[in-house]
């Protein structure tokens, strides 16, 4: 699994120049605002595109076709990907610390600001992985888009007012969103074994 | 007799195209070419046969087991995929080295080397056929038993194909390594074959030792004066020239001193038969 894992750090890697000019720029706008909200809200998205490239990357090498005929077995080379995309949740989070501090955040702040950040990305990752795996990478950016516009929109209709998004209903119950984000993810896990292992790539 | 390969009615039913009970065996130590026109069902049938696509029914014995436990044992290159962009031969060393119980970090060096492989190149950079020999030497590193390969050669130059060819008639040369090599490029498969399996249309024509085959048709030649006279239910496939026709038939069923009689080539063995099937739907 270490040698898939492996694999997809590389290939994530590929685009690091796009990931640093997004990182830079999530940067460069949160410390001109002096604001770490910027940056906590596009985290999910930067862990969302670190993992859809991994995706991308294999659909069009036909590596999983490769994949399949190795003896990893169909379920670890699933989890692989799950242990990865915990790998970039992880770095991410170390970034957000580090950034956190330069702005010169409180720890509370940092606190809210991270569990915010990784609940949304488990959950964003929980839900499409499975899609993903049914219906490949081209097709599933579509399903992503929606995915992220409509939890924008849920979060502002049941915000303060139409454009704004009510943060103290996370931040009153934050250990639970998590909770909830992390079992997302595990299921996620489940159910992406079951449609891989069914999988036929014609 | 030890198998490498025993595919047993192999059925699978598309709306447009159906494998119709697939059935042929691979004695351990030979080469099996699979042979037959695009579309015909080679990569459907190999698909099925390692588990890539679910078989509606049938049985696939790899080594005298099941897929999924013969996996480490076996090696598979498909045409169509490679490993992926980015990583280098160096990556996949360490990336296979952690899947295969036998994989040989050295061997696979050799074989890079012989290849002419930069391991530190981006396996995207290279052309189709370096792609091909990578995931080749990654084949040959895992003291695999049995090779499966799809379409590994096709759009490649005839000086690459044959460096493929000479490294899997080597491989095979402990009696115990098999070989199991589609395309539809037969004049490749006609050099290296011990044995070969046609399929049209989803159907087996036949899956014989290469000698056999060769010994069991000639091509006759046939004037316009002497076809009126030949029983045309003797000729399988029938092609017409400017001075006559020519057909494949039955070795021992036209008489060498009455008719020009050729040794077929594979594939004009191959072109008879599909005619022939064309000509009795």
């Amino acid at each position: 699994m270490i040698g898939l894992i492996y694999k997809d750090i590389k290939t994530a890697l590929l685009q690091y120049k796009i990931i640093l000019i997004l990182l830079a720029l999530y940067f460069g706008y949160s410390f001109m605002k002096m604001d770490l909200g910027f940056f906590t809200s596009m985290e999910p998205v930067l862990t969302m595109v670190l993992v859809m490239l991994t995706f991308g990357y294999d659909e069009r090498s036909g590596w999983d076709k490769i994949a399949c005929t190795i003896p990893y077995g169909r379920d670890k080379i699933v989890i692989s990907r799950y242990f990865y995309s915990l790998l970039v949740v992880t770095v991410l989070a170390v970034l957000h610390l580090c950034v956190s501090i330069i702005l010169k955040a409180t720890w509370a702040q940092i606190a809210d600001s991270l569990l915010l950040a990784s609940s949304l990305s488990f959950t964003f990752m929980g839900l499409m992985f499975p899609v993903f795996y049914k219906f490949g990478s081209e097709k599933s950016r579509m399903v992503f888009l929606i995915l992220f516009i409509g939890m924008m929109l849920a979060s502002s209709l049941i915000g303060d007012g139409a454009n704004s998004v009510n943060l103290e209903l996370f931040l009153n119950y934050k250990g639970l969103w998590l909770l909830i984000a992390l079992m997302i993810f595990c299921v996620s896990a489940w159910i992406s074994c079951l449609i891989y292992r069914r999988k036929q790539f014609n | 007799m030890e198998y490498a390969m025993d595919v047993q009615n192999l059925v699978m039913s598309y709306p447009r195209f159906t494998l119709k009970n697939v059935s042929f065996k691979l004695p351990c130590g030979y080469i099996m070419g699979f042979i037959g026109e695009n579309g015909a069902g080679k990569t459907t049938t190999i698909k099925a046969v390692i588990n890539l696509i679910r078989r509606q029914s049938g049985d696939v014995k790899i080594l005298g087991k099941g897929i999924d436990e013969a996996l480490k044992d076996i090696a598979v290159v498909l045409g169509d995929s490679s490993f992926p962009d980015g990583l280098t031969p160096k990556d996949m060393n360490f990336i296979l080295r952690n899947a295969y119980p036998k994989w040989n970090s050295n061997t696979y060096s050799m074989y890079l080397e012989m290849f002419n492989l930069d391991p530190s190149k981006n396996i995207g950079t290279l052309s189709k056929g370096n792609k091909v020999k990578v995931m080749i030497a990654a084949a040959l590193s895992h003291e695999a038993r049995l090779l499966v390969m799809d379409e590994p050669t096709s759009g490649l130059d005839p000086v690459f194909r044959s460096e493929i060819l000479d490294v899997l008639h080597e491989y095979v040369q402990n009696d115990e390594n098999s070989v199991f090599f589609s395309s539809h490029i037969v004049s490749d498969l006609e050099k290296i074959s011990d044995y070969v399996t046609m399929i049209h249309d989803g159907e087996i024509l036949f899956s014989m030792k290469l000698d056999d085959l060769m010994n069991r048709y000639r091509i006759v030649t046939l004037s316009k004066k002497e076809m009126a006279n030949v029983n045309r239910k003797k000729l399988i496939g029938l092609r017409k020239t400017e001075f006559g026709s020519k057909a494949l038939v039955l070795n021992g069923d036209f008489n060498a001193d009455k008719y020009a009689l050729d040794t077929p080539t594979l594939e004009q063995i191959m072109l008879y038969n599909i005619k022939n099937e064309e000509k009795q739907r």
